[in-house]
């Protein structure tokens, strides 16, 4: 969380201010390079290789998925990027990858490196029976109990990246936040490629020493007691000193338009180069670290956001190719950095369906089915996601009999099931952490148990609020329904709400929404009441630019601001006192020439409404009365069928161009 | 009590001062923002271009990256003084038209200075 200790408030008040930004683009290392030999094996995704001139398969972890460049040089990716499920020391074996035309002698690089992307669950006709089908999960896993295993949503922190101080940097790691979705142990074991401990088996190993510049990768494998088994992956880039060394990150640089929204999916910026540099470095999908040093006063300390020990880390994110622009007059390169969960909606995967069960026996069926666990299912056996970011699912957890996603993006797949079944939302904060939560505006007492970041008066903004205020309701009626459902008993029970009352108020329009997951008709009462206030809130939404480096600010998970206006503050004399607000959206201005990191942040009023009421759905629809939908039709007459009577056909004769060219006695007809 | 850059004396400036520091904003009380970093104009009314090269070989030396140590009267001391003030940038210089084989109006800024 990001709420500020008294110290750090202190901190956040002290002036001058100033922050200098250093931008990384990590640089994966060679794992194996080496040459194709022979063909590709369509069957097993395969190929033998040969002619290694770096690495070994050593380097290559089963089901890392990791970063296969193929060229036609060493190191070139001319002919296709894809990614490596395993390898011996003379094969290595893909994912599905029948977008490369594959040739012998191709150059294959695999890099220590692991990309944002889906992978493809298959179906096939069971040979053995022509009614049944066969589910595996990545080309050819089996099903073997893993959805009764569950599995970890794995947390090690963000990437990092920072300087070499002394000789020396201390990177902190810990496994804090890894949820297991079963009460199982769990151990860990962690791998710090370019530290002076090479391993741990801690939980929380701590502040790990790098003593050398470069780009090294850290994994955690989590495996639980009961068999299941999560790993994830992060990424370190370690730099001298700009006056120290000469492996020092890109110091001139152009930040723009960073800024992230609860609206949105998470956060984007852009970014222009003005120095030489390698278009091996600028592509799609690089991961991009901007790091930076605070200096409040004379004190020389950066404010920690979610994750501990990533205090000097801005933003998280990767190059998405298709805005990179060179400009070879001015001398720069220029493109646009964006969050996972942006990365997420670039990439479809297949429809996944899933239904609740209390013994899974197949890939379709889930160990008592939950929100969490259906997105655990998902991003699990369907990305890579978990392997690439820390994943908090943070709402209460509701029994799913079903889960249907449609062949659309990682992002949409999850997001809609977070805003339909739970009026949720999937975003990424700064650091890349992707975050599962309830919105504000259906949340019970959110004032309450909403941390606060700051709280927020006239010392504390620059310029004049902009504050927009509703003098109407925009809704008048809002009813919901949904399905509380039980999965032990595989009991479910429809449920109707509507709010103000059971009649609308008399301005504004009338919203309807099916589907939630509900645990019982008084939690639907109470989030129909809060979405009523919500949405007919004073001040949906205000504006504020604030006076200094407040990095402790967050989109994700959700926080409050307590905001004191005071008449005079105002042209329009607006007035309160300590007013709860949520953070929707955080954006951050980079003045370079005077050293200054100022974010401005839109917020909106936390509201609390009364319950809702009951709708009762009636067990037997009315037919009559002025409920009821009777209109006394006759039951509709579906007449009888004729039967057609097809007379036997015991031969055709076939003619081409009006000539007679044989006689055909038996046919064969092939459906579709 | 001579302008220094990295220890090594420069040409002395015809005047220097301290610009002011430009007001980022006013908080919501009215009370002034400003920036922690300030800038020192050195001004050469006529230069030869020598001199001018000296200035000019210290800000390419310094690349995209370096910083400078600059020895400058003290922001805020009581006497004038010389203090160095480290991981300072030169800003390009710029200079005027030529005067009887002289650079007018030649101007260095040091920029990026935590006083």
């Amino acid at each position: 969380m990001s709420i500020p200790s008294s110290s750090e408030l202190a901190l956040l008040n002290t002036h001058p201010q100033r922050t200098q930004l250093y931008l990384s683009i990590f640089e994966p290392q060679v794992a194996l390079s080496c040459q194709m030999n022979g063909d590709y094996s369509e069957t097993n995704q395969s190929i033998e290789y040969d002619n290694i001139t770096e690495g070994n398969y050593l380097n290559i972890g089963e089901h890392y998925f990791q970063a296969a460049l193929i060229g036609t040089s060493p190191g070139l990716e001319d002919v296709g990027r894809t990614w490596v499920r395993s390898a011996t020391s003379s094969t290595i074996r893909f994912v599905e990858s029948q977008h490369i035309d594959w040739q012998d002698d191709l150059y294959i690089t695999v890099l220590k490196y692991t990309d944002l992307i889906p992978l493809f669950p298959r179906i096939i006709q069971n040979p053995a029976n022509e009614e049944d089908v066969i589910f595996y999960k990545i080309w050819d896993v089996e099903y073997d109990g893993h959805n009764s295993r569950l599995g970890a949503f794995v947390n090690m922190g963000s990437d990092f990246a920072g300087f070499l101080d002394n000789g020396e940097c201390n990177v902190y790691w810990s496994a804090s936040g890894t949820t297991h979705l079963l009460p199982t142990d769990l151990s860990y074991v962690w791998s710090f490629e370019g530290a002076t401990v090479t391993g741990s088996t801690s939980h929380t190993p701590g502040y790990i020493t790098y003593t050398a510049p470069g780009h090294y990768r850290t994994a955690l494998i989590v495996t639980g007691a009961n068999g299941s088994i999560d790993r994830s992956f992060r990424y370190v880039s370690i730099y001298d000193r700009p006056d120290a060394g000469s492996n020092i990150p890109i110091m001139n640089f152009e930040l723009s338009e960073l800024s992230g929204s609860r609206d949105g999916v998470g956060y984007s910026c852009r970014i222009r180069i003005r120095e030489p540099i390698s278009r091996t470095k600028v592509k799609d999908g690089a991961l991009v670290v901007i790091f930076k040093e605070d200096w409040y006063g004379d004190t020389k300390q950066s404010i920690n956001k979610s994750d501990m020990g990533r205090e000097g880390i801005l933003f998280v994110g990767y190059i998405y190719g298709g805005t990179i622009q060179y400009d070879s007059e001015d001398g720069f390169v220029e493109f646009d950095v964006m969050s996972p969960t942006n990365l997420m909606e670039l990439s479809e995967c297949y429809a996944v369906s899933v239904e609740n069960s209390t013994a899974p026996t197949t890939w379709y069926q889930v160990l008592n089915m939950t929100e969490k666990r259906a997105l655990m299912h998902y991003y699990k056996w369907h990305s890579t996601v978990l392997l690439c970011k820390d994943f908090t699912c943070n709402f209460t957890d509701k029994d799913l009999h079903y889960f249907d996603s449609d062949r659309t993006s990682l992002y949409d797949a999850g997001n809609t099931l977070m805003s339909e079944d739970l009026r949720g939302k999937i975003v990424s904060d700064s650091l890349g952490h992707i975050w599962a939560e309830q919105d504000v505006s259906v949340l019970d007492g959110a004032a309450s148990s909403f941390g606060i970041s700051l709280n927020v008066g006239k010392d504390d903004w620059i310029d004049i609020p902009i504050i927009d205020e509703r003098h109407n309701a925009e809704v008048s009626f809002i009813e919901l329904g949904g399905i509380a459902y039980n999965s032990s008993t595989n009991v479910s029970a429809a449920l109707l709400a509507s709010s103000p009352g059971a009649r609308p108020g008399y301005r504004g329009k009338v919203e309807k929404k099916q589907g939630l997951a509900l645990i019982d008709q008084i939690e639907l009462n109470a989030i129909a009441g809060n979405l009523y206030a919500y949405k007919n809130s004073r001040y949906p939404r205000i504006e504020l630019k604030l006076r200094g480096n407040f990095s402790n600010l967050e989109i994700a998970p959700q926080e409050q601001i307590r905001l004191t206006i005071e008449e005079n503050d105002t042209p329009r004399r607006i007035s309160m006192s300590n007013k709860s607000f949520a953070i929707r959206r955080v954006s951050w201005r980079w003045d370079a020439k005077n050293l200054l990191l100022m974010p401005s942040i839109e917020v909106s009023e936390i509201t609390q409404g009364r319950p809702g009421v009951t709708i009762v759905i009636p067990v037997i629809p009315p037919e009559e009365g002025e409920d009821g939908g009777s209109t006394h039709q006759p039951p509709a007459r579906i007449p009888p069928t004729p039967i057609t009577i097809t007379p036997a056909i015991t031969q055709i004769s076939v003619y081409h161009n009006g000539v007679l060219v044989g006689v055909a006695s038996a046919l064969n007809f092939i459906d579709g | 009590m001579t302008y220094r850059l990295n220890g090594v004396e420069i040409p002395q400036p015809t005047t220097g001062r301290w610009l002011p520091r430009n007001m980022i904003a006013r908080t919501g009380r009215g009370y002034p923002i400003y920036p922690a970093v300030m800038q020192y104009e050195l001004r050469y009314n006529l230069s030869s271009p020598a001199d001018v090269e000296q200035v000019r070989e210290f800000y390419a030396g310094l690349g995209l990256t370096g910083t400078v140590v600059a020895d400058l009267p003290q922001y805020d001391g009581d006497t004038y003084v010389f203090y160095s003030y480290s991981g300072c940038c030169l800003y390009e210089p710029e200079r005027g038209s030529y005067f009887s084989e002289y650079i007018t109006d030649t101007v260095v800024i040091v920029g990026n200075i935590v006083v």
